[in-house]
């Protein structure tokens, strides 16, 4: 293959994805030029133009490392509870249920990132529709349709945004328990800060459980 | 183009590539990246042909940018398949944007080199010695474009692996490429026009460089154009 064809072929397949570009939505300036760069420079610029905008996501906690915190956290804090006043308060199989219902957390996190990834669940695309059909003055039952489906992808986004951030605070309050444990375990002092932080443990995790099984009973606390 | 996206380039490269590889304002870093590797080349082309001036100015200022930009778009789907060898399942966007990141320092230094490198050529720097001095802004750049990169791969396993392989890739294709658009500086000889590309076969980019070397040390009249 020539040089001259190389370059054919390139450019075919730069156009290709400048076309994808322009018919993922609304064509203003900024696609525009978006799917031109694309034309040029498609390897560097295609997975932009076409992927999913980052910050629409919300991060994985898998990723940001809140469920491998926790997991830490925990078996820190059981290993510095143990042979202590604590070990009752905080054990090996309480801990494990707390992992059971972070696990089970971190699953509707990503079943929720998968819905957000799928075609007709993109919160800007929904906005955006529902911008153009009240523009052009359509009809108020269509209107009411992609509203109702728009605020129905901000309910779902912020379950999702909601989740991650309880997880993350989730993981931050393990570490301090952990830490109280362990002062608790060496300078021989109260525990009572940790017991306390016991207790906000389980109310976090009451509410997560709560708001996932919609008629199932809140989870026993053992405090 | 976000000049703070820059300025954080320079200063907290480590930060930069935490957030290419979470997929954190990914987008804007690569928009910002492009840009600065096109200018950045543009300017230091221009410098570099201004040795030779009149069109060679432009000609190189046209090309350098050429070089870097198609440097990156041919490595990219190498840099992205090494990386997912050597356990590291990153989606494309995250490894093109630490990828265009570490270019963007790159231009930077380019940008940063293109003063001095003028200033010499103003007070009658040589032939030899202006490829030398580029070849060697070229390769500081390169270090302070790695840098970003290694922090970009984070410290699980394989992060030499795919520096050491990647840089290969790297420079064998924008060496290659780089020659094949070449002259950059013009042709040594003032008699000749100035032309957009070279038809003369001189061997490879090494070589040259080599005999470049050697043309400071001992100078005699140069062979051919970079």
């Amino acid at each position: 293959m020539s040089l001259r064809e190389l370059v054919v072929v390139y450019l075919i397949v730069g156009v290709a994805c400048a076309s994808l570009v322009i018919r993922k939505g609304a064509v203003d300036a900024s696609r525009v030029a978006s799917a031109a760069a694309t034309v040029v420079i498609w390897p560097l610029w295609a997975p932009f133009a076409l992927g999913k905008p980052a910050a629409a996501q919300a991060p994985n906690p898998r990723d940001t490392g809140a469920v491998a915190r926790i997991e830490r956290a925990l078996g820190e804090a059981v290993d510095a509870a143990a042979d202590t006043p604590m070990q009752g308060v905080f054990s090996r199989p309480v801990a494990a249920r707390v992992l059971a219902e972070v696990a089970r957390v971190a699953t509707r996190v990503g079943e929720l990132r998968a819905l957000a990834q799928r075609a007709g669940f993109d919160l800007e695309a929904s906005a955006r529709r529902l911008r153009d059909l009240e523009a052009r003055g359509s009809p108020e039952r269509t209107v009411a349709t992609a509203r109702l489906q728009h605020e129905s992808l901000i309910r779902l986004d912020k379950l999702l945004v909601d989740d991650v951030q309880a997880l993350d605070d989730l993981a931050d309050l393990l570490e301090a328990l952990r830490s109280q444990l362990l002062l608790a375990r060496y300078a021989g002092s109260s525990a009572e800060g940790a017991e306390a932080m016991v207790s906000e443990v389980w109310a976090r995790l009451e509410g997560l459980g709560a708001v996932m099984d919609v008629g199932r009973m809140p989870m026993d606390s053992p405090t | 183009m976000s000049a703070g996206i820059l300025d954080r380039l320079l200063r907290t490269p480590k930060e930069v590539a935490n957030d290419c590889r979470e997929e954190r304002g990914a987008a804007d870093v690569a928009r910002a990246a492009i840009i600065a590797i096109a200018l950045g080349a543009a300017l230091f082309g221009g410098v570099v042909g201004s040795w030779r001036g009149d069109w060679q100015v432009a000609f190189a200022a046209l090309k350098l940018p050429l070089v870097s930009i198609g440097t990156l778009a041919i490595c990219a789907p190498a840099f992205y398949a090494i990386a997912q060898v050597f356990g590291r399942p990153w989606p494309l966007r995250a490894v093109v944007s630490i990828m265009l990141a570490a270019g963007a320092r790159l231009s930077l230094v380019l940008l940063a080199a293109a003063p001095v490198m003028w200033l010499l050529i103003s007070l009658g720097a040589s032939y030899p010695l202006v490829k030398v001095l580029a070849a060697l802004v070229y390769g500081l750049a390169g270090i302070a474009a790695l840098a970003l990169l290694i922090r970009g791969l984070g410290g699980e396993r394989g992060r030499a692996a795919i520096v050491s392989i990647f840089v290969c890739v790297f420079m064998l294709t924008g060496g290659q490429l780089a020659w094949v658009l070449r002259p950059y500086i013009g042709m040594p000889d003032r008699s000749k026009a100035v032309a957009l590309f070279t038809k003369e076969r001189e061997g490879g980019l090494v070589y040259q460089l080599f005999v470049a070397a050697g043309e400071i040390v001992d100078p005699k009249p140069a062979r051919g154009p970079l």
